[in-house]
């Protein structure tokens, strides 16, 4: 059924004419133009399509638009250049990407981890990266990156 | 050798062409995007306004990283400065074709770096001649007070000049042979681990793939494949689907068992509208079933076959058994795998003039048979078809035969305006390309002093090429994807190779590795059960049969680096020469859950030639590995009735996270000659290195791939 949606993305109020039923996922590549969520598995299993809805990491392919109103949605392209950053040194660092496609899916699950209050550990970022596929085989690496941007030190809100 | 670059006025009109290309797929916001053309000096070096050289890259960029080591090559024969290089891809032109491919445009077989090594030395050899010509006509000197270093022109007078000042000024000579004959600059760039040059782009969301290049007025179609393979159409039952808002048409794809086609005007609408359909089928005459036709092909390996393509005889075909000789023979059974590959097949096609061709944009390993597809599928001649590959999202293989470019084209000329297609991994693996099925019988004949003296290889298969280009095929008689790896360098008098090839229902394709997947497994499984049958330590076994001295290298350094494996775990080995690399690798494993293996370390060493980038060649070693022990562990698609067994990404059995094992790598005589392929050398390895370390923790020997199918 199609309605009006109203949600926060990327920190604006949006309104999206949209059917109810479509997942987030082809709301952000076909309608609102912003395809650094990338389809993956569309069953929720891949990652590649993650997102932070209400500040948490979500599959966008299983997302219904419903279940984001009123919500606040940040896509890879809404990342804030802060953490952005620290997860580029680390995935630097470590040279943790090949094809690249699974990346902005685990870039935003590990831009979670870097917001958490108390810094995870080992086992937990490593707990947190499994729920990504990554076909190239960057897994070790990714959570070695993420393990090197969680260790560098947060740059002060300006 | 290769012939020198061109330095042609339509190089200088390729270049233009690609400038377009890089603003529209290089990334979606180029910040250096300039409104003043490129000089190109050559079909693969252009100079921006902004002073910035580009790669013009002729090979793929599906993870590789090839983009950046080819990068790499260009700036040290143009010893530039390493920050100034940017990479566009390359348009669709003959100037870009693969040698190793008969210069078609196809990037495979590991063969990116290594076939593009000369090409683009020249290139730049070339483009750092026209600089250091342009500086003598500023200085008017000759060529003798005028040398280069890292991206600055320096006169014997103190002078100086860089590259950014003046390339974008830089002008060709009128006559090409007016260019000075310098010697080689000095190697500064190739050889060091820089960092990939698309990390940035990539990790942020703003590269462009092939799924992301569909402009705003573009349809998209999914695909419905039959319900088993060999069924065709009987009715196509899209009522309910037309009915979906947003669904445009359904189409059924030209083809015996072709799929149907939903578009729509979005993603949601178009797969809202695939589950609408009610298509009836009629069924395949013999309905596919993997495990019976597997069994067949064991049968076939046992008996042999009269149309045997014969890889290699040497020795007396019927020689006598020495006195004492001993037979061993081994039975190998390799199942299906497939891709997973996770951006979705692809291909964006927008009808041109008069709806004469199209052009397409595309995920693609091969534009060039994207373009045949494209008018087979089509029925028109090929030249009306253009294709411009981007990004891949992950090949490892998949992308070589691109339906999606066929079907794209097909489609944006029947709907006569611009359509993707798109076939998401989740349907790809049920209906996608797979590895075929493979019996392999081995046979040793052992001497008295432990030798192997005689020795059989069958493997039974099902050859891509049949397949894909099948005049050639029956021309030829064999597929070399499907012999790949069974041409082992073991020093045995009497030898006998031989390699059938039987039509599967399933498509088969091309994946990491091919043949070597599962023959290498035979052959390096077989020679540590003589090693043992011959009370013979199994690396010294191996270095006894092997004369080629590159082959003992990469044996010897992992004999180097040995440290007993500590209780409750063993060692196993296993070498290859494939690709014109040589690899071997020590594997350590311990038992596991379920009694299955688990592989506690993965120990390669590597004879690749000149590597160019040393971290991103370990980082194809890892992956390859790391794929290599996902599929001998557990990866497998059956199909029973006509149809998959395993029907999505959650189905089919990829190892993760957790169960990834640590991967090291030390490559051997890495600053020498000439790049070697790298990507898939180390898939293939894994397999046999883990079935003979379990071997020998366990008594027991692995015949059987996946391992979690063993008998």
């Amino acid at each position: 059924m199609a309605s009006t949606i109203d949600f926060q993305l990327n920190g604006r109020p949006t309104q999206l004419p949209v059917d109810e039923q479509m997942p987030l996922l082809w709301a952000l590549r076909d309608h609102l133009r912003l395809p650094g969520t990338k389809p993956g598995c569309l069953q929720g299993v891949c990652g590649a399509c993650t997102v932070h809805l209400d500040g948490a990491p979500a599959r966008a392919c299983q997302l219904p638009m419903a279940a984001v109103r009123g919500r606040a949605v940040t896509t890879i392209e809404g990342l804030p250049e802060s953490l952005r950053e620290r997860l580029q040194a680390g995935w630097t660092e470590h040279q943790a990407l090949q094809c690249g496609y699974c990346q902005p899916g685990q870039c935003m699950t590990a831009a979670a981890l870097l917001a958490q209050p108390v810094a995870p550990d080992a086992s937990a970022v490593q707990a947190a990266m499994a729920g990504h596929l990554c076909r190239c085989g960057t897994g070790p690496r990714v959570v070695r990156a993420v393990q090197a941007a969680i260790a560098l030190p947060a740059r002060s809100a300006a | 050798m290769t012939a020198p670059v061109r330095l042609s006025r339509r190089a200088l009109l390729v270049g233009g062409a690609a400038g377009s290309a890089a603003v529209l797929f290089g990334t979606l916001s180029s910040s250096r995007a300039t409104t003043a053309a490129p000089r190109a000096v050559n079909a693969f070096v252009r100079f921006g306004a902004d002073g910035r050289i580009t790669l013009v890259n002729p090979a793929v960029e599906m993870g590789q990283g090839s983009s950046t080591a080819l990068a790499q090559v260009l700036a040290d024969a143009l010893d530039a400065d390493w920050r100034s290089i940017e990479v566009a891809p390359a348009p669709y032109d003959d100037a870009y074709g693969n040698p190793h491919f008969g210069m078609r445009l196809v990037t495979a077989d590991s063969a990116a770096t290594s076939a593009f090594w000369p090409v683009l030395r020249n290139a730049g050899a070339q483009a750092r001649a026209v600089l250091v010509w342009n500086a003598m006509q500023q200085w008017n000197c000759p060529a003798g007070q005028v040398r280069t270093e890292s991206g600055q022109l320096l006169h014997a007078d103190g002078r100086r000049l860089s590259y950014a000042e003046l390339a974008p000024r830089a002008e060709l000579p009128g006559l090409l042979s007016s260019l000075p004959a310098l010697p080689p600059a000095p190697s500064r760039i190739v050889g060091r681990p820089l960092p990939r040059l698309d990390l940035a782009d990539k990790l942020a969301g703003r590269a462009v793939y092939g799924v992301d290049a569909r402009p705003p007025n573009a349809l998209v179609a999914v695909l419905l494949p039959p319900d088993r393979l060999g069924a065709t159409l009987a009715e196509a039952g899209d009522a309910a689907a037309l009915a979906v808002p947003g669904v445009v048409k359904v189409l059924a794809l030209p083809g015996e068992s072709a799929p149907l086609a939903v578009i729509a005007r979005d993603t949601w609408s178009a797969l809202q509208g695939r589950r609408a359909l009610r298509p009836r089928w009629n069924p395949p005459a013999a309905p596919y079933d993997s495990e019976a036709a597997l069994r067949a092909f064991a049968e076939l390996a046992r008996a042999g076959a009269t149309d045997a393509h014969i890889v290699r005889q040497r020795g007396a075909a019927n020689a006598a058994l020495p006195a004492g000789a001993r037979r061993l023979q081994s039975l190998v059974l390799s199942r299906h795998v497939t891709h997973a590959a996770l951006e979705p097949v692809n291909a964006m096609a927008t009808p041109t003039w008069l709806n004469q061709g199209a052009d397409i944009v595309s995920s693609t390993q091969a534009p060039s048979l994207d373009m045949r597809r494209a008018a087979q599928t089509a029925k028109r001649p090929p030249p009306v078809f253009n294709v411009q590959a981007t990004l891949a999202g992950g090949a490892f293989g998949r992308r070589v035969d691109n339906e999606a470019a066929g079907a794209a084209a097909f489609l944006a000329m029947q709907l006569k305006g611009p359509v993707q297609v798109l076939q998401f991994v989740g349907d790809d693996i049920p209906h996608g390309q797979v590895r075929c099925i493979a019996a392999q019988l081995l046979e040793a004949t052992l001497d008295a002093q432990g030798r192997i003296t005689h020795w059989l290889h069958r493997t039974v298969g099902s050859a891509t090429t049949a397949r894909m280009f099948p005049d050639r095929f029956a021309k030829e008689g064999f597929d070399q994807t499907l012999v790949d790896g069974s041409e082992h360098g073991y020093d045995i008098a009497q030898q006998r190779i031989e390699s059938v090839h039987r039509p599967l229902p399933v498509a088969c394709g091309f994946l990491r590795g091919v043949g070597a997947g599962f023959n290498v497994f035979g052959i390096e499984t077989l020679v540590d059960e003589a090693a043992a049958a011959a009370g013979q330590d199994p690396l010294a076994y191996r270095l006894a049969m092997l004369p080629e001295a590159r082959a003992r290298r990469v044996l010897q350094a992992l004999g180097d680096s040995a440290a007993p494996a500590p209780a409750g775990s063993a060692d196993g080995i296993a070498y290859m020469g494939f690709r014109g690399s040589h690899i071997a690798l020590r594997a350590r494993v311990a038992r596991g859950e379920g009694g299955r293996p688990r592989v506690e370390r993965l120990q390669f060493a590597v004879d690749a030639g000149r590597i160019v980038n040393p971290v991103l060649a370990r980082c194809q070693i890892e992956g390859a590995a790391l794929m290599g022990w996902s599929i001998a562990a557990s990866e497998v698609l059956d199909f029973q009735d006509g149809r998959a067994v395993q029907r999505s990404v959650a189905d089919y059995p990829l190892l993760r996270l957790p169960e990834l094992p640590a991967v090291d790598c030390r490559f051997i005589d890495e600053a020498q000659g000439e790049p070697r392929g790298v990507g898939e050398i180390a898939l293939p390895l894994v397999a046999p290195a883990v079935a003979n370390a379990w071997a020998r923790l366990t008594g027991r020997r692995l015949r059987d791939l996946p391992f979690s199918r063993a008998a």
